[in-house]
């Protein structure tokens, strides 16, 4: 056994951290009992549905300056977790961000799937994508918009890309996996392991999983996400909660994103079959041989401007994985964006979530 | 009589902590005298579950229980070795906690509780929620469906077993590593502070990183697919039954659901396919 010692004990500190604790605890009860969930609301930028099919949504923003980029923007998130996170709070909002800078926004809603969408593909989120794609084309008289593709959404994006080129006038990836097995590439410890952990299971083991659930449980994700910073959620409501409880705006804050985390949707079976085992574990869009509807995605087809942003200490989405597109994609205007923070910290952290938006902007300003 | 497998020397003394401390002691005392407990209350309900489920003379005939008891017995001796650990670390935090209030170190023994590293590894928590599923009724009318029903019960017993000594074989390495960077590490001035942050803190980060690395292992990724795989089985095992008596009483069965489900996807994805032929066709005929 390890040597052990008795700690010593320095009184005057001890002291000042009970007494900080209690006053912070007071401060906490008190805010406890004041705080309603009414005040703890998300996703709350003024939006219009003008869309809407079997369980897709399809929004628009009401603007909130003068318009600065014509062609408009749809926001795709994916399926694992939901698009409120890109419009998370007033203060740290992407969705707010580029409708400052004069953007045109639309974002897709997916829904709440359950075991009744088992069946349900990535080719019809494709057809829901082009549903939409063809909606706004239509309101705006125009033939090709700017798409916005969000981790998973990224990739449903691409593939649209690809098999739609004629309908995308830019694309904006952002923490969006591309080549599933490039988090080889790098040793850092914690990053990728849902990949590690995915290339873990057999194929059968997947199958097996959606003919037992019927989907991909979005509890289950989340204790996969949640696996990932495993002594985090022993602190999350102790440690952490202890440094916000007596700060309103930051206790907020902390309860918006729990609130955002609490709504994890159900993966559609058939779908995340796809997702973990052609993607994940096979690795098929990046060597090509990954197919929608019977037709193959190829990343050459994308020749539109590509601005591709990945968060710098993504643990979730490793930024080589993302980063793999520069050469396999068709097109000449080819960027990256690298900004710092992780995976959600590049929306709400407040340097990210701020360069981001302004990025995003810019680069569809000069392209517009 | 009471078992122990915390030493005498190792077990907890009174400080001027008491109320923290006191939750570490019932935490030592539950595993000193729980350990045994627990897989002798283990046995005795598979064993009480089986003779419920098919009589006395069927039980040896049902399912292979011998893979569960070699996992008991290797997942015990994990456990008792991080009882021993852990009591020691209650021992020193006994003696560095004094001046702390009950409720900001109550979460403590949480952090310090190798139990507590099953629960927060999430899959299992996630596996635990996707286990659950329709009870044992109306026993002795469908013994083979039940049979695989139990056996799948006992397989994910074991697997959960298994991972839990993964698990407990993490928290121990952590619990040495922390103990030794007190002791003669560089941290030692910064922990022997008396800051009781200073020391979770130092903590967190010493059992992250060992919880990281050991999910990099081979040991842990097969732990946690058999597991994942033993929960699915359960699952399965449980809906077949579950549609035995669907049949019996014409309630639909999971299985006829899905067909419909089904259905009713191909009959949308043609309603998609036809509104947009039809919208194809306007706008070419202006």
């Amino acid at each position: 056994m390890a040597e052990t010692s008795t700690f010593a004990l320095d009184p005057a500190r001890a002291f000042a951290e009970a007494k900080g604790f209690s006053e912070r605890l007071a401060q906490g009860t008190k805010l406890f009992g004041e705080v309603k969930d009414e005040d703890v609301q998300i996703a709350t930028t003024p939006k219009d549905e003008i869309w809407r099919q079997d369980k897709v949504t399809l929004y628009h923003y009401r603007p909130l300056a003068e318009r600065n980029v014509q062609t408009p923007v749809l926001i795709a998130y994916g399926l694992v977790g939901r698009y409120t996170m890109v419009d998370l709070q007033e203060d740290r909002s992407l969705v707010r961000n580029l409708l400052n800078f004069g953007v045109d926004l639309y974002v897709v809603d997916w829904g709440n799937p359950n075991r009744a969408d088992r069946y349900v593909t990535l080719e019809d989120y494709d057809t829901y994508l082009d549903e939409c794609v063809d909606v706004i084309a239509r309101r705006h008289g125009i033939e090709r918009i700017n798409l916005l593709g969000i981790c998973e959404g990224g990739v449903l994006t691409t593939c649209y890309a690809a098999l739609h080129p004629e309908k995308v006038r830019n694309m904006v990836l952002t923490i969006t996996p591309i080549d599933f097995h490039a988090d080889k590439l790098s040793d850092r410890p914690g990053h990728g392991f849902i990949n590690v952990w995915t290339r873990s299971l057999e194929a059968e083991d997947v199958d097996r999983m959606i003919d037992a659930y019927g989907v991909l449980p979005g509890e289950f994700m989340g204790s996969v996400f949640s696996m990932m910073t495993p002594m985090r959620s022993m602190t999350k409501y102790n440690l952490d909660l202890l440094d916000v409880v007596d700060d309103r705006k930051k206790f907020l804050n902390f309860l918006r994103m729990e609130k955002w985390i609490a709504d994890r949707p159900h993966h559609p079976g058939e779908a995340a079959k796809q997702w973990l085992k052609d993607l994940y574990q096979e690795n098929k869009l990046v060597d090509g041989t990954f197919e929608l509807g019977g037709r193959p995605v190829d990343l050459k087809n994308i020749t539109c401007p590509v601005l591709n942003v990945y968060a710098k200490d993504d643990h979730i989405i490793p930024p080589a994985t993302s980063k793999a597109l520069a050469s396999k994609v068709g097109s000449s205007d080819y960027s990256e964006l690298g900004l710092p923070g992780g995976h959600v910290g590049v929306f709400v952290g407040g340097k990210a979530q701020a360069l981001l938006g302004s990025g995003i902007a810019d680069w569809l300003a000069k392209r517009d | 009589m009471e078992r122990s497998a915390v030493p005498p020397e190792s077990r907890p003394e009174s400080s001027g902590f008491p109320n923290a401390l006191g939750a570490f002691q019932a935490f030592g005392d539950m595993w000193a005298r729980g350990s045994q407990a627990f897989f002798e209350g283990q046995q005795k309900w598979l064993g009480d579950l089986a003779k419920a489920t098919f009589g006395e003379h069927k039980i040896a005939a049902q399912a292979d229980t011998s893979g569960f008891k070699a996992a008991q017995e290797a997942y015990s001796a994990a456990l008792n070795k991080a009882m021993s650990l852990s009591a020691a670390l209650m021992k020193n935090f006994g003696a560095a906690s004094g001046g702390a209030t009950e409720a900001e170190t109550s979460f403590l023994p949480k952090m310090f509780d190798p139990q507590a590293w099953w629960a927060a590894a999430p899959n299992l928590e996630g596996v635990a929620r996707l286990q659950e599923g329709p009870q044992l009724a109306d026993v002795g009318q469908v013994e083979r469906k039940f049979a695989a029903v139990y056996s799948a019960m006992v397989t994910l017993r074991q697997r959960s077993l298994e991972h839990q000594m993964v698990m407990t074989n993490a928290w121990t390495r952590a619990a040495n590593k922390f103990m030794t960077r007190l002791g003669t590490g560089a941290d030692a001035a910064k922990a022997f502070s008396g800051s009781w942050r200073d020391l979770s803190s130092l903590w967190i980060q010493v059992a992250n990183d060992e919880l990281i690395a050991t999910q990099r292992t081979e040991e842990y990724l097969a732990s946690q697919r058999n597991l994942l795989k033993a929960s699915t089985e359960l699952r399965i095992a449980q809906q077949e039954l579950a549609a035995f008596y669907s049949e019996m009483f014409g309630i639909p069965t999971r299985v006829e659901i899905d067909d419909v489900h089904k259905t009713l996807t191909d009959l949308r994805r043609e309603v998609r396919a036809l509104k947009r032929s039809k919208s194809g066709n306007e706008d070419a005929h202006g």
